[in-house]
């Protein structure tokens, strides 16, 4: 076999080419006897390695990545929204039509704004649907004019009382629709709703919808009812096999009540209780029933430089606080990622952090056996007191209360101190338990202490007294954590035991107890604020989404690395739609995609 | 900030679906899959980082745009390939660097030995051999596709896919010879 053919041959054979038994063997007799095959053998491979090593060095800028998401934004805000005219618009159609005195002036005013060389023709439909005394438009709309849609604007809410006495019949809002030129999601919105409701009133122009599903249509924002009336509430998106649970809030989201489970088709009559209190801060939310249909994504991945504690986030989710094993806590913008500051002091491992209801103060307890508050903003440190404990002189856990005026410390000797936030002087100290408490946080009303204890021990305690309401009965091992519904019916803790167990609070009755991890040690459970998933954290181990109402798991979410010694630690946004996931030097923030839609905008009840 | 393979991945065709509903979480999803690849595959066909990033760009625009006007994707790498491939090969014609296949041409080129980046060498070796060499190439060697695969993306018989990889290696290994042999022995690696 000549050089050449050696050559092609080695390449053949490499390739998986060569599949003839006869011209594998002879090519192997000619290599075994050929240095110089050999040569070529080993050369051809090398050859493809490097390639291969240099194709892995090759990856996109950021910059360029960033400026691709920005044209993908653009494109949508631009040609895919409904908004969105075709650039083709008809400027004739409308120039035929009648105009009135009204819309008359409103077109001269846009007209000599046209005059800076971008416009729209605003559709004849659009004076239909604004009904009273508009027999023709010549209003011009923008597109991404902030002129045009404040203009746009006026003219909904001047017209409202004629938008909603004349709302369209479905098929003529479907052709309204291709024609009509405003801001995103306004049209949209009223194309769906078709007949309407007529009890609406004053309707603030509603926000655009991120995704399609299910979807509320009434009561959506800006409507006002008396207390007594029936409320028809209303949605779409889903088949009508599919069970709805609805719920509404009276305090803008921040707690829910659920008046409806297992519905199949709207509407569902509710009656806006009599006892209502006077306000305006109403919204309701529908949701799958079965919230198995949960599918996180994950969003994010940062890695930090040291190991992670557990975290908290601001009221309003857009701070998250890290602690970490390097004695720092680091403060990051949950939207960009930006790390907005880092606070150094400690000189060991951080071992919790709170955040003030007004994200002003922070307080931080170590392995140093301090406790610091902070002004993390500036970073200067406020206060610093000694821990406490038996063995250690170290508090384990530090909360702020609902005002922000205390801070309640969990100690290594058992007791918990309260502490004024400004003066940092010790308000009162209890000892709900014998050993080092291991979790403290603060019921969704303020009013009790949700406490766990390396003895086992686990309880709710009042908030003003320390004196106990509920103990429920010991784990086998370390009661690790504690979380509560917001109704404070349901109380769940996670022991070392590797159990996680579900109490009945008003009864003290163990409901369940499940092992998740095979009886691996749990972390932390945390309840959404929804009440709609309970996050498990163990160490080392996936993190698990259940459905808190029978313990089934509903989804696993994967660390990236298995460590297991490292606690896997979730954490709840605000709205319950984001689960953020410290373990080891890694953030991950998971969006949890479930069909569910909440009001617009706030409703009110007088 | 990357993504990780995991249990919980979804597919591709579940993600274009919601990319249609105007889902722009779902379409970062994709496009932190699949940007390396393809960059990479626009880099070594053009050997210019800038249009490479035009055209990867371009691939993704034309993959939204497409999910939202309702189209359906069965196989968004697929896709994605095929458009940044016809576009790279749009770019190599306008600019001439377009060399057509032709068995016959000799393909005797000088390579700059001089340079000591090994990458810069590589590139520049994939650079001369005919485009349609060199993306094959790319796909089956740099990214592990296989003949089928390979086929299918540009659109050839799985036969026609296994001669050009094994005309482009054999370009190649002529092209780099000198430089393996160069102030070595026969055996030494590059």
């Amino acid at each position: 076999m000549d050089a050449m053919n050696l050559q092609e041959s080695i390449i053949a054979l490499l390739q998986g080419d060569l599949t003839d038994k006869g011209a594998v063997n002879d090519l192997l007799q000619a290599l075994a006897k050929s240095q110089e095959g050999q040569a070529a053998v080993v050369r051809h491979i090398s050859l493809m390695r490097k390639f291969h090593v240099m194709g892995s060095s090759i990856s996109p800028s950021p910059a360029a990545d960033a400026s691709l998401l920005a044209q993908i934004t653009q494109i949508e805000n631009n040609e895919m929204s409904p908004s969105a005219a075709p650039p083709e618009a008809n400027s004739a159609e409308w120039l035929r039509k009648s105009f009135s005195s009204r819309s008359f002036v409103v077109g001269i005013l846009l007209s000599l704004i046209a005059g800076m060389g971008v416009g729209w023709a605003l559709r004849p439909a659009y004076k239909s649907f604004l009904g009273t005394g508009v027999s023709g438009s010549s209003a011009i709309v923008m597109d991404s004019s902030s002129i045009s849609h404040r203009i746009v604007d006026k003219q909904i809410v001047d017209d409202n009382a004629a938008v909603h006495s004349q709302i369209p019949e479905r098929n003529q809002a479907d052709s309204l629709s291709k024609n009509f030129n405003v801001r995103n999601g306004v049209r949209d919105k009223e194309e769906r709703k078709g007949s309407g409701n007529r009890e609406n009133n004053v309707r603030p122009a509603p926000q655009v919808k991120k995704s399609g599903g299910l979807n509320v249509l009434f009561p959506n924002g800006g409507e006002r009812f008396k207390k007594g009336s029936m409320l028809n509430i209303k949605w779409q998106g889903v088949a009508d096999t599919t069970p709805i649970v609805v719920q509404v809030s009276p305090d803008n989201g921040k707690t829910w009540s659920l008046i409806a489970k297992g519905i199949l088709t709207p509407p569902l009559h509710w009656r806006a209780p009599n006892n209502s209190p006077d306000q305006g801060g109403y919204l309701v939310k529908v949701s799958e029933e079965n919230a198995a249909g949960v599918l996180p994504l994950l969003m994010q991945q940062v890695r930090h430089d040291t190991v992670l504690n557990i975290p908290t986030l601001s009221k309003d989710g857009t701070l998250l606080f890290l602690p970490d094993y390097g004695g720092r806590i680091t403060v990051w913008d949950t939207q960009t990622w930006r790390l907005i500051q880092k606070l150094e002091g400690h000189s060991k491992s951080i071992l919790h952090v709170t955040v003030s209801p007004d994200n002003s103060t922070i307080a931080s307890t170590s392995l140093d056996g301090t406790v610091r508050v902070w002004d993390w903003q500036t970073g200067r440190q406020l206060h610093q007191i000694a821990g406490k404990g038996k063995v250690l002189q170290i508090s384990w856990v530090v909360v702020f209360s609902s005002t922000g005026d205390t801070l309640a410390i969990g100690n290594d000797d058992g007791t918990v101190t309260f502490l004024d936030t400004r003066s940092g002087k010790e308000l009162l100290t209890f000892q709900p338990f014998d050993e080092a408490i291991r979790s403290l946080s603060y019921s969704a009303d303020g009013k009790q202490l949700l406490i766990t204890s390396t003895n086992k021990g686990s309880g709710i305690f009042d908030a003003q007294t320390g004196l106990l309401i509920r103990r429920f009965a010991d784990h086998e091992l370390i009661a690790n954590s504690m979380t509560m519904s917001q109704d404070g019916t349901l109380a769940i803790t996670g022991s070392f035991d590797g159990t996680v167990r579900f109490w009945d609070v008003a009864t003290g009755r163990l409901i369940r107890s499940i092992q998740y991890f095979g009886g691996d040690k749990i972390g932390r459970v945390i309840l959404s604020p929804d009440g709609q998933f309970l996050a498990v954290g163990g160490f080392g181990r996936d993190v698990l989404l259940v459905d808190p109402s029978t313990g089934a798991v509903l989804a696993t979410l994967p660390l990236a690395v298995a460590d297991g010694r490292i606690g896997a630690w979730p954490i709840f946004s605000p709205d319950s739609h984001s689960l953020i996931v410290t373990h080891e030097s890694d953030i991950l923030k998971w969006r949890l995609d479930i069909n569910r839609d909440v009001s617009d905008d706030v409703w009110s009840i007088h | 900030m990357a993504a990780f393979s995991s249990d919980v991945m979804i597919t591709d065709e579940k993600l274009t679906q919601r990319v249609m509903q105007g889902d722009q979480d779902a379409f970062r999803l994709l496009f932190e899959r699949y940007r390396t690849l393809l960059y990479r595959f626009c880099s070594l066909m053009l050997g210019n980082h800038t249009i490479a990033e035009d055209v990867y760009q371009e691939a993704f625009i034309a993959l939204y745009r497409a999910c939202r006007q309702g189209e359906v994707i069965h196989n968004v790498r697929s896709y994605l390939l095929t458009v940044a491939r016809r576009r790279c090969l749009n770019h190599l014609r306008s600019k001439g660097r377009y060399v057509p296949l032709d068995d016959d041409v000799p393909l005797v080129y000088e390579l700059n030995l001089d340079a000591i980046d090994l990458s810069e060498v590589l590139r520049e070796a994939l650079l001369k051999i005919p485009a349609q060499y060199r993306e094959t190439f790319l796909l089956f060697e740099i990214e592990g596709y296989s003949y089928k695969e390979v086929a299918a993306c540009l659109d050839v018989s799985s036969d026609i896919v296994r001669n050009r990889i094994y005309r482009a290696k054999k370009a190649l290994q002529k092209i780099l010879d000198p430089l393996l042999d160069r102030g070595a022995t026969g055996t030494t690696e590059l």
